[in-house]
């Protein structure tokens, strides 16, 4: 991964046709969001069918999944600092918290 | 269904003997063992997790429990019969390594500087355990070997994939190691000046590096990273031995050996500021040359070499080093033919690439791994910019053209990249034109429509990741990211493909620690002791977002259903126990090389 490598290659090539293609590595902050909510769902023992897929836009990542009962799972997370992330499975909501409290949690042995 | 007769047992071990330089009566003992379920710990006995809790200080590693699989449904869309536990055989034991990012922390060429400007914006220009790379990658090929046997069906791993960044920066000496890392050739990865190590990593004006002789007055120093005196030394001094993988193993691109720094192109400007003696300490004077130049200059890349030429030897904070002719970067072709200059063994000689990549240019490939299982290595970097990748239309067509033919064929089929879904965008064309890139969702439609390609296999993002890629009406197939060398987990992978013999296939998924201890004993830099503290210091990695990395459990240890592609009887156990005697005969040919 390089997602700095923008900065370095940017003053290279403005002005070219090339700089369309310079971006940072893409998808992180979308994954993070995933791993977080399937995090959860594993932990609570949620019977997956489908893992939820997530979208992101810019107020808001959403994430939306079933349950082998085909119940929908669905994970919001507003796109702020904060990261609150809420599940939802069946309309039930099962988890309320910051996404980076679950990343960290999930590498701890506790 | 019926295995192998004793007559043809006797006939195939005589023959794989005599192929493999084994004697005859010795192997056909070993090829009688019956397949069993390895019992050397792996990630489903154990794991390595973050000691300390939230104290936003230096942390620990330590043991923690095992991760039994997870059964995914999201391909196969309902719960799988209950009884396929007891029916299923193997078709293919697999691993999966990716971005190793083996390094020459020393190189001019690095760019290490440019995380004293931004630590996010520049993060994996430098890493604390930037010197410990070939360890690292030693411990992981060892760990490959130890597992040779399935841990699930004790079947004998018949190919090991390398989905890219294998060298970091584009350099000879990274590519060279790398390759004989995984061949089990010996290395002592130091450049310049012998047994000296010669960096940003003792300078006291560095200080945004990490000094582990004494990093008191550096950030690193004051989050609680230990004082290692003697580790540098030891790192560019000591011999790795590998003992190398013993299985085939076939490689890709990636970013970082198609661009420099993994998004830039190479210049003759780069290649001789790489061959040099002059490395910056701090980001300053190679910022404010390289904008200053580019705000006079017309041409960028006249700038560029402007301020490497004319500029940066007369700056303060340039430090001389040793010069080494070994720090040449690569040419595109040259990366193919390095997997061409490899012994026989493990093999194949070219690791997927030929005679005729070489020659043509052409830098993707196919290859069956066994009878039952075809292998297209794709190459999806951006010569021209950018970190993210596009399958160019060539290959697309090339792929889909083969993809037909497997399918024709009844072989199952798996797609190497080094670039993944989220990361398949990459729109850079050279102001000269271009074929067409083709981007992620088209791709996955193309790949959709042959349900004989039952996974796509890639890296990059450095994060255990596991996507489905479910069809509309049916069917689909698997995408499976591994995590990297570099960063923590400093994990890589394991697949199995078995034939539940009820119309479903699964592919089990099982993440693959390096051999090293997770608990670093201090002062221990011997081989194995350097790949440890490795792991504990990418743990530390505050930039990187360390157990991010890791994944969710849905990412690690998984059974990932799909249904059968076409009527899997057509694979008769005869011929499936034949193809296994053929991997297990090359992995004790392998013991016996190695002894």
């Amino acid at each position: 991964m390089k997602r700095y490598a923008w900065l370095l290659a940017a003053p290279l090539l403005v002005g070219c046709s090339q700089i369309d293609g310079l971006q940072p590595v893409s998808g992180v902050p979308l994954s993070t969001v995933g791993i977080a909510a399937n995090q959860v769902l594993v932990a609570k023992k949620v019977p997956i069918k489908t893992a939820p897929i997530c979208t992101e836009s810019a107020t808001e990542f959403i994430c939306t999944g079933a349950t082998l009962k085909d119940e929908p799972i669905t994970v919001k997370v507003p796109n702020d600092q904060a990261q609150v992330m809420t599940i939802t499975v069946g309309g039930k909501q099962i988890f309320t918290g910051p996404v980076q409290d679950v990343i960290e949690a999930s590498g701890e042995l506790r | 269904m019926a295995g192998l007769s004793r007559r043809a047992f006797l006939t195939a071990s005589a023959g794989l003997g005599a192929a493999l330089g084994v004697p005859q009566q010795a192997l056909a003992q070993r090829l009688a063992d019956p397949l069993t379920p390895s019992a050397i710990p792996t990630t489903l006995d154990q794991t390595i997790l973050l000691t300390t809790p939230k104290n936003r200080q230096y942390r620990y590693l330590a043991t923690g429990p095992g991760e039994p699989y997870i059964p995914r449904y999201d391909v196969l869309g309902k719960a799988a019969d209950a009884g396929r536990v007891n029916r299923r055989r193997s078709l293919a034991y697999l691993g999966h390594l990716s971005d190793m990012h083996i390094m020459d922390a020393q190189s001019p060429a690095r760019l290490d500087i440019m995380v004293g400007q931004s630590e996010s914006l520049w993060a994996g220009s430098f890493r604390p355990q930037d010197t410990l790379t070939v360890n690292v990658a030693a411990a992981m090929a060892d760990a490959m070997r130890t597992v040779q046997f399935s841990p699930l069906t004790g079947a004998p791993m018949a190919a090991a994939f390398n989905t890219g960044d294998s060298a970091d920066m584009m350099s000879s000496l990274e590519l060279r190691w790398y390759i004989d890392v995984l061949d089990g050739v010996p290395i002592t990865p130091n450049s310049g000046k012998a047994g000296v190590y010669e960096g940003v990593q003792v300078w006291a004006e560095s200080t945004f590096a990490y000094h582990p002789e004494d990093p008191a007055n550096d950030p690193y120093g004051v989050y609680g990273f230990p004082t290692l005196p003697g580790m540098l030394q030891s790192a560019v001094s000591q011999t790795v031995e590998s003992v190398g993988l013993s299985m085939p193993w076939y490689a890709v691109y990636g970013n970082h050996d198609t661009d420099f720094l993994g998004a830039i192109a190479v210049s003759d400007g780069l290649r001789r500021f790489a061959l040099g003696d002059r490395k910056a300490s701090t980001w300053q004077p190679f910022a404010a040359n390289f904008l200053g130049a580019w705000a006079t200059n017309p041409s960028p890349i006249t700038q560029y070499l402007h301020a490497v030429r004319s500029n940066f030897g007369r700056q303060t904070d340039m430090r001389s080093v040793t010069a080494d002719p070994a720090r040449k970067l690569f040419e595109s072709v040259e990366f193919m033919q390095a997997h061409l200059d490899s012994p026989a063994t493990p093999g194949p000689v070219g690791h997927g690439f030929t005679a005729d990549n070489v020659a043509t240019g052409k830098t993707y490939w196919v290859s069956d791994v066994s009878p039952y299982l075809r292998v297209f290595g794709l190459d999806t970097c951006n010569q021209v910019a950018g970190p993210d990748g596009a399958v160019p239309e060539d290959q697309f067509t090339w792929l889909q053209d083969g993809l037909e033919q497997a399918r024709a064929q009844n072989k199952l089929a798996i797609v190497l990249s080094h670039h993944n879904s989220t990361t398949l965008e990459n729109e850079a064309q050279s102001v000269f034109g271009g074929q067409r890139l083709i981007h992620a969702e088209e791709f996955v439609a193309m790949v959709q429509e042959y349900p004989n390609c039952i996974a796509w296999l890639n890296g990059h993002t450095h994060i255990n990741t596991i996507t489905p890629h479910a069809k509309a009406g049916g069917g689909g197939f698997w995408e499976i990211t591994t995590a990297s060398c570099i960063d923590f987990p400093q994990q890589q992978q394991l697949l199995e493909v078995v034939d539940n013999r009820d119309g479903t296939l699964s592919i089990f998924t099982t993440t693959l620690d390096h051999t090293s201890t997770p608990e670093w004993t201090p002062a221990d830099y011997s081989q194995t002791g350097l790949a440890s503290l490795s792991r504990q210091l990418s743990a530390n990695d505050w930039i990187e977002n360390p157990p991010m990395r890791m994944g969710s459990p849905l990412d690690r240890n998984c059974e990932l259903l799909l249904p059968a592609p076409f009527d899997l009887t057509t694979i008769a156990d005869a011929d499936l126990e034949k193809a296994q005697l053929a991997a297990k005969a090359r992995l004790v040919a392998a013991e016996k090389g190695s002894a």
